[in-house]
């Protein structure tokens, strides 16, 4: 994609002054959307005098077909707007546009922030107080999970799912497997797990917004400038869940990026996050219920590794790295399978 | 026939020239430089494919169709034909696992678990020991 005339038009529309496009380039992505970084800058009247502001965003679009059951731009968009209410520390959002023909699909300018998500450089960094970044990333969970489920509250992500039952856990097994039946393989380690988590289902006391990709490799760290958090990026899974699943999540031994020992995220022990979770959203952490959600986050990612073995199969998106990701699968089954038959890690 | 070197040695080759001399030219590239790593990973699997495959998919063949209650003599099949009866094999398990709700403690949970670890033998030898 390159900055069209089309595009600068529409800047220039919602800046209310004309725009330049001086730098236009792709930015690494995520599995369902591109990013691009958009240095403008525009004309703005001063009195008599004329002053040029600069500004450089992050335009985020769709990539093709969305997959995996992710949000729409505009519904993501939304879901960040509401995060950025409830105080959660992460890129703001402007100026979204569903016209197709401006650069092919819906999207929208997201503010631009320093730092690096790729986890391998964060977790092997010697500038960071992990400490710090654990307690940071655990009161920004704290504040997602703050956004209560209401039936005015984001209204498309409404499931009608009951605090106080099984509704959650439940739906989320049927989701999984739905999804299993549209893959033409068989995952017998995936079906026996499933079997487990359906006889297992956990209660929901409070529906809340969870993130659901709340992991190593979304969060924004500023290395280079001490080490700080920056921002909580990618919310294209977010809806409307139990708190555990988030904590579930960011658990999973595949986002330990190679750093097992350290079992949240591959950055922290449990007793150095679990403290200002707890203290922030004023909740107790279930331990059962985050073993339940870290077994659903296994079999959930074994989903998705297939869907991505089968999106490079399919010639939709074609690539090495959606190739190997199908052959991972085997991982997150015996990795679920551990956790259900409570085993040490090997 | 084919003269030598035999076909994992032509692959361990790419290996090494994917490791030695293509990922230190593309390091300042984070996307390609990581594409490189998967490709250098993904040719061990294939190696390691070939070497064994055959002989852990005949041990897989036999335990899932043992579990379905089917006679297979995996011996009689060729190499393509083995690999689509264990994809086969593998959605009908499936199906009778969701059907019949097996879960943690059955034979099903022990028999998969090693069709899984024997996956790993392939896919991932290193799986566990980080």
């Amino acid at each position: 994609m390159v900055a069209s005339d089309k595009l600068k038009a529409y800047l220039s529309e919602r800046a209310g002054a004309p725009v330049e496009i001086n730098e236009f380039r792709q930015l690494s992505g995520g599995a369902c959307q591109d990013n691009y970084l958009v240095a403008m800058s525009m004309q703005s009247h001063g009195g008599s005098t004329a002053l040029t502001n600069h500004e450089t965003c992050v335009l985020r679009t769709d990539k093709g077909g969305a997959l995996l059951g992710s949000l729409s731009r505009a519904q993501e968009y939304q879901v960040i707007e509401r995060a950025v209410a409830a105080g959660v520390l992460t890129p703001s959002v402007k100026w979204l546009s569903e016209d197709t023909s401006i650069v092919g699909h819906p999207f929208y300018l997201m503010q631009k922030i320093e730092g690096t998500a790729n986890p391998r450089e964060i977790l092997k960094s010697k500038k960071i107080d992990f400490k710090k970044l654990a307690a940071d990333i655990a009161t920004n969970l704290a504040k997602i999970h703050s956004v209560e489920y209401g039936s005015q509250v984001l209204p498309f992500l409404d499931r009608k799912l009951r605090p106080g039952t099984t509704d959650v856990a439940l739906t989320a097994v049927a989701d999984c497997r739905r999804l299993l039946d549209e893959l033409p393989g068989g995952y017998p380690g995936i079906e026996l797990c499933l079997n487990w988590a359906e006889a297992n289902a956990p209660v929901t006391d409070t529906i809340v917004l969870a993130h659901s990709d709340f992991r190593s490799g979304n969060f924004m760290v500023d290395v280079a400038g001490g080490g700080n958090l920056t921002g909580i990026l990618d919310w294209e899974f977010a809806h409307w869940s139990d708190r555990h699943e988030d904590i579930g999540y960011i658990r999973m031994r595949d986002w330990r990026f190679g750093k097992v020992k350290n079992e949240v995220g591959g950055f922290s022990s449990a007793e150095d996050f679990y403290p200002h979770y707890e203290a922030a959203s004023q909740t107790k952490i279930d331990p059962v219920k985050v073993r339940y959600w870290e077994v659903m986050g296994n079999i959930r990612w074994a989903i998705g590794a297939a869907q991505q073995g089968e999106r490079h199969l399919s010639g939709k998106d074609k690539g090495i790295e959606f190739a190997s990701i199908g052959r991972r699968v085997a991982e997150m089954e015996l990795e679920a399978m551990r956790l259900i038959e409570g085993s040490a890690l090997n | 026939m084919q003269y030598r070197p035999e076909h994992t040695d032509l692959l361990d080759a790419i290996q090494d020239f994917l490791i030695k001399e293509v990922l230190p030219a593309v390091k300042d590239n984070d996307a390609v430089a990581y594409k490189t790593l998967v490709s250098w990973n993904m040719l061990g699997v294939v190696s390691r494919e070939l070497k064994n495959g055959r002989t852990l998919l005949e041990q897989d063949i036999a335990a899932l169709a043992q579990m379905l209650g089917e006679k297979i003599n995996p011996h009689e099949f060729a190499d393509r034909a083995l690999w689509q009866k264990a994809q086969q094999l593998s959605v009908a398990t499936s199906k009778s696992i969701r059907r019949s709700k097996a879960s943690v403690g059955s034979a099903e949970w022990s028999t998969v678990k090693e069709i899984l670890k024997h996956n790993l033998q392939i896919s991932n030898p290193r799986y566990g020991t980080d």
